[in-house]
């Protein structure tokens, strides 16, 4: 799966990061279970920052979780392989899951002040953290955390080493964490919406921050969020979510300029814009709630060009569009199944 | 049948005149609104906007008269209402009316969807028994939701579902003016376009006028007409949408446009805007953005600085005075431009 | 955080799932994620109705001294023996727990009403009238209930009335405090607001709105208030300052029976005491299973 993968993507093997045919369920109920995430495959390259793009229940943060083992105890891994630099992670224990978690790949998440710990100094915390990956003296800790602090931009740092974070502002608290999840320079950042809900102003500094931080690293960052202006702005590859699958991953320009799942064409024809006025889809009422077909598209049921094999044959992801590594899982694309089928207004679409 | 006779004069629906609203918080006094001034004509959208901490929301709970302001004066449809109690306030709140952030908080989770749209039709008396189920029905439509969810509870919809209730129970009493409190925020973007249109559309078929609060500017360029931008409790600049956001004037402003990421590829985050917002306990003599601002004059660190008038605009900025027009403004940020 | 960014995830999932179970469905996922809550239930309802129904069938007189056939162990005559008086023990416990069930819901429902009400007073009105509530409630407070409810019965004497009004007043502050806590977060909660907005008066904001939602805890409370005035009216018995004798309470034959303990009459102490730990325990039970209720909902 991952050559065929690779070689639909067009990218060089091996990457940091490659996802294959997750799949996660979480019980439900009357026994069943929901599958959350189902055979969900993207990739990591080394100095890339991919973004993990969908709306809510799109399974984005378990898909980020799952990666560094830190799902909720009742989620069941059903099947698929997270190889980073080459080991498969999923089977490892929780001790060998550490040696990666932390080091090797770090996370940052919504929310910075909930993240962090109230009762403790965010100075201190940040020296905690770099006690646990280096073997140091608290004295050089303490040095190299106030080191740290000044090198996410956190100015007048001796002093506000010994800051609670109750004390300090939404980007502030953010910076802690970025200064927490660098200590170890780790090849991986996962940043989970790092920036909803801080003002806009703030977040352009911390996505100036992240993107020098990872020149300078030679980090990768997998970037979830729903905002796709961010996305536009910082990164490389974009892959989409939807209902548990990866329905279209490409080239941010790609993405953006020729988006070919009726998903990824409707979630950029929604989004607006600050520069001009810009003219939204009347097909943009979204539909809401969401209904899992067991087989087929899981798009199928809010599809303006559904047709006959979306309910039930899964569609195959396959190259779509001239840029290389620009996949989509729609039967739009298939010419197996898109023939007498498609209708004029679909082919209009899939062009 | 309004409880304030309206004048067609051409004055604004709300005229909104040095408002201020001060708190008190861990002994010191918190100035949330400190001399804030705007207008809202019939049948328009103006947007008020700024980041957190601003006072845009404390404002907007002032003019719903949740929280009484501590001086300026609110005046509706050219009437004085800053002093009226809470009791003589009632009778306006059939015709100024509220949708809420957030809608999961906003609806009463033990009351069902009916007993909630049907609280403002009793409290104003607007339809007889025979007619409430009836007028329940017209709003779902109205809000684009099924009669079926009007049995339902708050924790059985979702967040879009939950919002258009909101929406619903805020036109239940067909009000003149609706103040919106960011009700897009906590939304999917697909679902935030679709929110917006039914706004739009609301607003044309029932004559509404309303006062938007955002931080998102975004919105602001696909719903508002004017915009009135909010910094520390205060007004920094006010126009009309395209005119400010093509080319806004005050340097506040100019820098938080210029923080907005633009959905076209490959284009880097540059942050114009160092630092933080000062925190608001602080009170400071001066405009508001002396200590971030690139243009700071020494007159700008005292007294207060005026909503000076410049063409449509008005900008609280000491670089317009005396119709400079902000020449140095300009070639200030020519040069920002070529070196960013 | 982590954890709630992926329950959102999974719950959108999960979402549509719940609007489609009926109601006898929901009723039964009820009682499969709270056993205990539904054993609890289950066992009150139980002896309630066995101690309406059986004396009917059961007329040994609980009352009725029977020197002759004293201390008995138990047998087919007595299922479970007789105690110092020769007086049936199963036909006492019976009709004990008509009384102890009258107590226990009397002491919760008038604590709870008397709490609820002046603790969402004092809450919503705030300033000195909350002030003064809460200085009297911290008064009560610094007693422990039982020494309250001992103080007062033994002023008053030990009539069931008494005992009840003793017991309720020692735990209504309880309720007052709770209930004031909800209040005063729930005042300012957004549909708070809303419900001003649209136009409501005060009052009704806290009659409609706040309060409604500020009794949960309370009712909770209420259900392990249940218990624990059994355990006070029985230690006021096992004291003497209980219920008088010969009525039948549980309490009480514990107390008479606990003479026997070294004498080796285990009935007469060891089966009103399980029926003490049965029914306290239950409403413990159920008061687990409210509070998942609601926490739920």
């Amino acid at each position: 799966m991952t050559e065929a993968l690779r070689m639909t993507e067009g990218l060089p093997a091996p990457q940091l990061l490659e996802v294959e045919d997750l799949s996660v369920s979480f019980p439900a109920l009357r026994g069943a279970r929901t599958t959350v995430l189902d055979r969900v495959s993207f990739s990591v390259g080394r100095q890339e920052t991919v973004a993990l793009v969908g709306e809510s229940g799109s399974g984005k943060t378990v898909t980020a979780l799952a990666t560094i083992g830190l799902n909720h105890p009742s989620a069941s891994v059903d099947g698929g392989r997270v190889l980073f630099e080459g080991h498969d992670l999923l089977p490892l224990g929780e001790a060998e899951k550490r040696a990666y978690r932390g080091k090797r790949i770090a996370m940052i998440f919504q929310s910075p002040k909930a993240s962090l710990n109230p009762l403790v100094k965010a100075g201190e915390q940040i020296a905690r953290v770099v006690r646990l990956h280096h073997d140091v003296s608290e004295r050089r800790a303490e040095e190299m955390a106030v080191g740290l602090m000044r090198s996410v931009g956190i100015n007048d740092a001796p002093r506000r080493y010994h800051a609670y974070p109750h004390q300090l502002s939404g980007g502030m608290a953010q910076r802690v964490m970025i200064a927490m999840a660098l200590s170890s320079q780790p090849a991986l950042l996962i940043a989970d919406e790092p920036t909803t809900g801080l003002d806009v102003t703030i977040q352009e500094q911390i996505f100036e921050l992240l993107l020098e931080l990872k020149d300078r690293l030679k980090m990768s960052i997998l970037l979830i969020t729903h905002d796709l202006a961010l996305v536009a702005e910082t990164s490389d590859r974009v892959v989409v979510m939807h209902g548990g699958h990866v329905v279209e991953m490409g080239p941010v320009e790609a993405i953006f300029e020729e988006p070919k799942h009726p998903y990824t064409q409707r979630l950029v024809g929604s989004v607006l814009r600050a520069d001009r006025r810009v003219r939204v889809q009347a097909a943009a009422a979204a539909v809401e709630g969401v209904v899992y077909a067991t087989r087929g598209c899981r798009y199928a049921g809010k599809c303006e060009h559904v047709f006959a094999p979306c309910a039930d044959i899964r569609p195959a992801l396959l190259q779509v569009g001239a840029a290389p590594g620009h996949v989509a899982m729609c039967h739009l694309y298939d010419p197996a199944h898109a023939r007498a089928d498609r209708t004029d207004e679909q082919r209009a679409v899939s062009g | 049948m309004s409880s304030v006779p309206s004048r067609d004069d051409g004055a604004p629906l709300l005229e909104v005149v040095g408002l201020e609203k001060r708190f008190r918080s861990h002994g010191h006094v918190v100035h949330a609104v400190n001399g804030v001034s705007f207008e809202v004509r019939q049948g328009e959208t103006v947007a008020l906007v700024g980041e957190s901490g601003c006072g845009k929301s404390t404002t907007a709970r002032c003019v719903v008269r949740l929280t009484d302001p501590s001086g300026g004066r609110i005046l509706y449809k050219g009437t004085d209402v800053t002093r009226l109690s809470q009791r003589a306030f009632r009778p306006l709140r059939r015709e100024v009316q509220m949708v809420f952030q957030d809608p999961g908080a906003s609806l009463n989770p033990s009351m069902t969807i009916r007993q909630t749209l049907r609280e403002p039709l009793r409290l104003h008396r607007l339809v007889d028994r025979d007619g409430v189920e009836e007028r329940l029905r017209q709003l779902m439509r109205l809000v684009q939701l099924e009669p079926g969810l009007l049995n339902r509870r708050p924790d059985q919809l979702s967040g879009g579902q939950k919002q258009r209730v909101g929406i619903a129970r805020a036109i239940a009493s067909n009000p003149s003016f609706v103040v919106l409190d960011e009700p897009t925020s906590s939304l999917d973007m697909s679902l935030r376009v679709a929110l917006l249109e039914l706004l739009e559309d609301l607003q044309r078929r029932l004559g509404m006028t309303y006062l938007f609060i955002t931080h998102d500017f975004s919105t602001v360029r696909h719903i508002a007409d004017r915009v009135v931008v909010m910094y520390l409790g205060k007004v920094m600049e006010s126009g009309p949408v395209d005119d400010l956001l093509d080319e806004p004037k005050h340097p506040y402003t100019q820098a938080l446009i210029a923080a907005i990421p633009v959905p076209e590829p490959r284009s880097r985050p540059r942050a114009k805007l160092q630092g933080e917002t000062p925190s608001i306990l602080r009170p400071i003599a001066g405009c508001p953005f002396q200590d971030r601002c690139p243009h700071v004059l020494d007159d700008c660190r005292v007294g207060e600085v005026p909503l000076l008038e410049v063409g449509a605009r008005r900008v609280a900025c000491l670089l317009y005075r005396d119709g400079a027009g902000g020449s140095a403004l300009r070639a200030g940020t020519a040069a920002g431009s070529e070196a960013g | 955080m982590a954890i709630a960014g992926q329950a959102a995830d999974v719950f959108e999932a999960v979402d549509l799932r719940t609007l489609e179970l009926r109601r006898s469905e929901r009723i039964v996922l009820a009682v499969r994620q709270n056993k205990l809550a539904a054993a609890g239930l289950a066992i009150v309802v139980a002896a309630l109705v066995l101690s309406l129904v059986v004396p009917l069938l059961y007329t040994v007189d609980p009352l009725k001294p029977s020197p002759d056939v004293s201390l008995q162990a138990p047998s087919g005559a007595h299922l479970l023996g007789t105690d110092t008086f020769g007086r049936d023990i199963l036909s006492r416990i019976l009709h004990a727990t008509r009384l102890d069930f009258e107590i226990a819901f009397s002491v919760a429902g008038i604590a709870l009403a008397v709490g609820t009400v002046l603790g969402a007073f004092a809450g919503y009105a705030g300033g000195i009238v909350d002030d003064v509530v809460m200085r009297i409630v911290d008064l009560m407070l610094s007693f422990p209930a039982f020494i309250l409810a001992l103080a007062i019965t033994v002023m008053l004497g030990n009539r069931v009335l008494f005992v009840i009004a003793a017991l309720a007043f020692a735990y209504t502050p309880y309720f007052v405090r709770l209930t004031r806590g909800e209040v005063l977060k729930l005042r300012d909660a957004e549909y708070a607001d809303a419900a001003r907005v649209v136009g409501n008066p005060p009052w009704r904001v806290a009659y409609r709105h706040v309060f409604p939602n500020s009794v949960a805890p309370a009712v909770v409370l209420g259900s392990i208030v249940l218990g624990w005035s059994i355990l006070d009216a029985s230690a006021l018995g096992f004291l003497g300052i209980g219920i008088k004798p010969p009525t039948p309470e549980w309490g009480t034959m514990v107390a008479d029976g606990s003479s026997n303990i070294t004498t080796g009459q285990w009935w007469t102490w060891l089966f009103p005491g399980l029926a003490i730990l049965l029914v306290v325990l239950s409403f413990n039970w159920i008061g687990d299973g409210l509070r998942n209720l609601l926490r739920s909902a």
